[in-house]
């Protein structure tokens, strides 16, 4: 049976006897016939004792049950028996408290064991003391002027560490500074083969443009009858042979173009050479860019009158970009009228 | 009925008084905690001795041929008792018997009441043990107890109560070993 707030409050008034006759025959009658209520009407008697033994009781409630727990034996064995009982749980308690300190303390005694002889650190100690004492035991005069030299040493030691460390500073200073002229010239450095690369650029243009200039200049001067005859030259071991080739120049052929066969075009530039092969030079032209080259040929195109009628060699040289043209071919070719 | 011995008109008669009683004994046992208790909480100076007169009535009344009629018998133990009661309070009138009892009578010896009660206590199991160290001395009203532990008031009495029971059992046995021990 769990009783509601009203049957609880109805049950302790009537255990306090605090209910008028008829109240308290209703509830006599009740919890004898109805096991349930008297069970629970044990319960909150059970509860009132705990309340006067524990000192929760005041006025009326605490007089009215003095009375009946002090009425009969029953009731004062009741009070004793919670008197009993909280005095063992206090001491239940109280072990068990001080069975938890001498626990702890049994710990801290633990750690207060001194440690054996062979710690290093207390060897070290120990010896440490022994030397102070050695000391203190000398004349005062002597450890006057050990005192004096020991100070000596530690300024002198202190001066140079000091010195060390301003050499370090002025050190790593220099470094830095150093560092960003190496910076400077290296940017320099850029910026100077950035202009190097540009202004070759221009001249491989310009010189595009004179070539193209002057073809121009070669098809308008034979606005007429512009005549151009074309030889693809392969390289060849030059000899005054059937090998060359032969060009036939008619009289209305204006110019001549010449297109040498290179089969690699390792170099920036070229250095062009032709000659009879008695040895003198009909025309040359050095550095002509290698962005001339197309299509593994490297086109001349020359006036016709520059070649009467002979057997011609050219000299085909490489130029690197420092040092002397490198011969890398030879071309034969006869003109005949 | 006659007024002769007749415990099998009284056994009926505890059987009709008890009907959830398991034997007649347990039955009897149960009408006379009641009686002893309606005597209790009247405050009366004995209610063993009056609860005992009580049920010699009741038997007396029984065994001699008496009819108990009507749905509610207690009504007729409650009628009784409350005769037994009046007696009671006009003797006491008369002879002026002190209520305040202030000693026990057979009072168990203090060492044997420790002893019992540290035993007794220590059969219960931990988790009763630690509910009531924390109900009896933490000083903590009911309701906030109650609200820690997540139960009802009533369920924190009633868990108290069947402690309690445990423990009145415990020392029972207890004291009488003591007892028949020093004799």
């Amino acid at each position: 049976m769990d009783p509601n707030q009203e049957t609880a409050e109805l049950m302790t008034r009537f255990l306090l006897g605090q209910l008028s006759d008829e109240e308290r025959k209703v509830v006599e009658e009740r919890f004898l016939t109805d096991d349930e209520y008297f069970a629970q009407l044990l319960v909150m008697e059970d509860s009132l004792v705990d309340d006067y033994v524990l000192g929760r009781l005041t006025g009326d409630q605490l007089k009215n049950a003095e009375v009946l727990f002090r009425s009969s034996a029953i009731g004062k064995r009741e009070v004793k028996f919670t008197q009993n009982l909280v005095a063992s749980l206090k001491k239940a308690r109280e072990a068990k408290e001080q069975g938890a300190k001498q626990k702890t303390k049994r710990a801290l005694v633990t750690n207060q064991i001194v440690s054996p002889k062979t710690s290093p650190w207390r060897q070290s100690q120990a010896s440490m003391n022994l030397i102070a004492s050695g000391f203190r035991s000398l004349p005062a005069v002597f450890s006057a002027t050990l005192g004096l030299i020991i100070l000596l040493l530690a300024g002198v030691a202190i001066y140079f560490i000091f010195q060390y460390q301003r050499q370090n500073r002025e050190l790593l200073a220099q470094r830095v500074e150093l560092e960003r002229n190496f910076q400077d010239v290296r940017e320099k450095l850029n910026q100077e083969s950035q202009n190097s690369a540009e202004l070759n650029k221009r001249l491989d243009l310009e010189t595009e443009k004179r070539t193209q200039a002057e073809e121009a200049l070669a098809r308008s001067h034979n606005s007429g009858s512009p005549s151009i005859m074309s030889v693809v030259l392969l390289p060849t071991i030059f000899q005054r042979s059937g090998g060359a080739k032969t060009v036939t120049l008619n009289t209305g052929t204006n110019r001549l173009q010449l297109l040498l066969e290179i089969s690699s075009a390792n170099y920036p530039a070229y250095n062009v050479r032709i000659k009879t092969f008695d040895g003198q030079t009909i025309w040359s032209r050095d550095s002509i860019p290698a962005s001339q080259i197309k299509q593994s040929k490297l086109s001349l195109i020359l006036n016709s009158s520059l070649f009467p009628y002979n057997d011609y060699r050219i000299e085909l040289l490489g130029q690197p970009d420092n040092g002397t043209g490198q011969l890398i071919a030879d071309y034969a070719f006869k003109v005949r009228k | 009925m006659n007024s002769q011995s007749d415990p099998t008109g009284f056994n009926k008669f505890l059987r009709t008084l008890e009907p959830n009683a398991s034997s007649v004994d347990d039955g009897f046992l149960r009408c006379r905690t009641k009686l002893v208790k309606f005597f209790f909480w009247r405050r009366c100076d004995d209610p063993d001795n009056l609860a005992d007169e009580t049920t010699t009535r009741l038997l007396n009344k029984v065994q001699a041929g008496q009819e108990i009629s009507g749905d509610n018998p207690y009504r007729y133990v409650f009628g009784i008792a409350k005769n037994v009661f009046l007696e009671y309070l006009k003797a006491k009138k008369k002879s002026g018997i002190p209520t305040d009892i202030d000693e026990l009578r057979d009072e168990p010896a203090l060492q044997s009441t420790e002893t019992c009660s540290s035993l007794c206590l220590a059969q219960l199991s931990a988790e009763k043990r630690e509910f009531l160290e924390e109900y009896y001395l933490d000083d903590i009203d009911r309701e906030l107890f109650a609200r820690n532990k997540g139960l009802t008031i009533n369920a924190i009495r009633l868990q108290v109560f069947r402690c309690r029971e445990m423990l009145k059992h415990c020392m029972e046995n207890c004291l009488r070993r003591f007892n028949s021990a020093r004799n």
